[in-house]
């Protein structure tokens, strides 16, 4: 039954991906059907006059079918076009694309996992705090949630950045770079902590929200009469027991890490994939958007796969 | 039994106060919030703006184009709301009834709406709205463009709304009392717009505080990227570069816009991207304080 499930999940994510990926790589080249219309008779000949643009479906459907042939037989090459924004490279000279995605692809997903494991792993902690019936560690605890929840990501950043500008003028000391290149722990810390934030509220809700109802189940009632020590009960029974209802919001605190992270990485600068979606070749941002979509569709894969064999569902019509 | 005030319902409507204070602002008080300075003379010194906060009586400075940066600020509440109030509107005016019809009728509708819902959630709405308009920049530059904006992240957030309307029509179809409205001969429309739709209307204004605050997230979220409802303006100035300013005072173009300056003139970001981010809380509290009260009891 739940093999079934999870066979048809997978099925679903993979028609979404080929639907996800063919849509936005159809609207990203929208752009390559730009024609630039240049005054005529203008007196510098190397870099004439643009005017006006019209759009053209016969350059679009050119570029976007030499994109996919391109793409499939793995030959995209990044080119100087404009400058594409993340590697400088010299006039006529031409650079494999893939490698340097790739390379950014594997520094957006050092960001995430870290962010995600510490912020998610605190955040279930704390959650699992709240069940010791302490009232001013339950109000802290959903007031941190709350607060974690409701300001936005980039606001996170902006202050942050205040703050070491903040520290370097009073003190001399910078707490982090405020832009930084990913090298340096300096550079890391900032979008390290702005991205944690948010899985750090969101678990803390979901355990919290959890541990809350399982602790007043009449298992956990008989532990206690049997004398187990509370914190065995807590670990042991409820939290045991806290998993499944956790495991069913992986996917929705997975969609809210990734779309923050692009926000959060373009502010602070990291190298990572969301450069690509702001450069001038229109080959190199479908790329990175596919990629966005694969990882954000497998991710959504897992996470319900997990999610599934956490807590299978017994009744029919569970929409996957 | 008691309905409780809870600390996220009266930080949510503290913090709408304050909007709707903001909002009236401009009735009361004189503010010129588009009249450009050059130059400034600060302490005898000819300067260029932006000028600090504090600087020749403008409390939050100027922004590049010497514009007094309270009244953009305070400009900006009517902009930053209206936009995104318009574009909440238009979500809920196609999701609802999408939604009621989807739960009235169940079968196929009930399956596309979920299957819509399920599909855009399962990809980052930032990323599709976002290559969504960079590839429509070509028609996004024209002055009729804003429409593409509005109309974009309006129906990225429509599948969500309308499934979860859906839901809620679907609990509600099976009371005693549309059942009756069924046997006493209602036609569909009247049973859902004047049995259903008022029972589920605490519901509803839940979802769309929720949802004005997504909309209000996405904007900020874009204007990151570069992409707001307006392009910068060039300004040409006598013997010096050309600028490039914000155009219109709304919070998140004026992030946007000027968020480079981070370093430099850290100023000019911060407050637009702070009252922007005070209103997605202070939403985003509203709706967690309303559900606590109203559907916890």
């Amino acid at each position: 039954m739940v093999t079934h499930q999870i066979i048809q999940l997978w099925m679903r994510r993979l028609l979404l991906f080929v639907v996800a990926g063919a849509l936005m790589i159809g609207v990203v080249f929208l752009r390559a059907g730009i024609v630039p219309i240049y005054a005529t008779g203008s007196t510098n000949q190397l870099k004439p006059q643009v005017v006006g643009a019209t759009w053209s479906g016969g350059q679009y459907l050119g570029q976007l079918e030499q994109y996919l042939r391109d793409l499939l037989h793995g030959n995209l090459v990044l080119t100087n076009q404009r400058g594409a924004t993340s590697v400088w490279l010299h006039s006529g000279e031409r650079l494999p694309m893939l490698p340097q995605i790739a390379a950014s692809w594997l520094n957006s997903f050092k960001l995430f996992a870290v962010a995600f494991g510490i912020g998610g792993s605190l955040g279930v902690f704390i959650g699992v705090a709240v069940a010791f019936h302490n009232r001013l560690v339950r109000e802290a605890s959903l007031s941190l949630s709350v607060v974690t929840l409701s300001i936005p990501d980039f606001l996170w950043v902006v202050l942050g950045q205040m703050a070491t500008i903040w520290a370097y003028r009073h003190f001399g000391f910078s707490l982090f770079h405020v832009l930084g290149d990913g090298t340096s722990l300096k550079d890391f810390a900032l979008p390290m902590i702005a991205l944690s934030l948010m899985p750090l509220g969101y678990a803390i809700r979901l355990t919290a929200g959890a541990m809350e109802d399982i602790m007043t189940e009449d298992y956990i009632r008989t532990a206690r009469a049997k004398g187990i020590h509370e914190g065995w009960v807590i670990l042991g029974h409820a939290l045991r027991n806290a998993i499944p209802r956790i495991a069913a919001g992986l996917p929705g605190m997975l969609a809210v890490v990734l779309s923050s992270l692009y926000v959060v990485e373009y502010l602070t600068n990291y190298p990572g994939l969301t450069k690509w979606l702001e450069t001038y070749q229109t080959e190199a941002m479908a790329t990175a958007g596919l990629c966005f979509v694969a990882w954000f569709v497998l991710f959504d894969g897992l996470a319900n796969t997990f999610r599934l064999l956490a807590s299978p569902p017994r009744e029919e019509g569970l929409e996957l | 039994m008691r309905k409780r005030w809870s600390l996220s319902l009266l930080l949510g409507l503290l913090l709408a106060a304050v909007m709707v204070a903001l909002w009236l602002i401009p009735y009361l008080i004189h503010l010129d919030p588009s009249t450009m300075h050059f130059t400034f003379w600060v302490n005898d010194r000819l300067t260029v703006p932006p000028l600090a906060p504090g600087t020749n009586g403008y409390l939050l400075g100027t922004d590049a184009a010497g514009r007094d940066l309270l009244a953009r600020l305070i400009y900006g509440v009517r902009l930053t709301l209206g936009v995104a109030l318009g574009i909440g509107a238009g979500r809920a005016l196609l999701a609802i009834p999408i939604g009621l019809v989807a739960g009235w009728y169940g079968g196929r509708w009930a399956h596309l709406t979920t299957l819509f819902s399920t599909s855009l959630s399962s990809l980052p709405t930032l990323l599709l709205v976002l290559l969504v308009l960079n590839g429509l920049s070509f028609w996004r530059v024209k002055p009729e463009g804003a429409w593409l904006y509005g109309l974009v992240i309006g129906l990225a957030g429509v599948p969500r709304l309308a499934e979860q309307v859906r839901q809620l029509t679907g609990q509600v179809r099976t009371e005693p009392f549309i059942e009756s409205a069924v046997a006493a001969g209602a036609s569909t429309p009247r049973i859902l717009f004047r049995h259903v739709l008022p029972v589920i209307r605490g519901d509803l204004v839940i979802a769309m505080a929720a949802e004005l605050s997504w909309v209000l997230l996405l904007m900020g979220e874009l204007a990151v990227f570069g992409i707001f409802l307006y392009r910068p303006i060039a300004v040409p100035r006598e013997g010096m570069p050309t600028l490039l300013v914000e155009q219109i005072p709304e919070w998140g173009q004026m992030m946007g816009a000027n968020r480079t300056l981070i370093r430099s003139q850290p100023w000019l970001p911060l407050y637009p991207a702070l009252l922007l981010g005070l209103a997605i809380a202070g939403l985003q509290l509203l709706a967690e304080g309303l559900r606590q009260r109203w559907l916890h009891h």
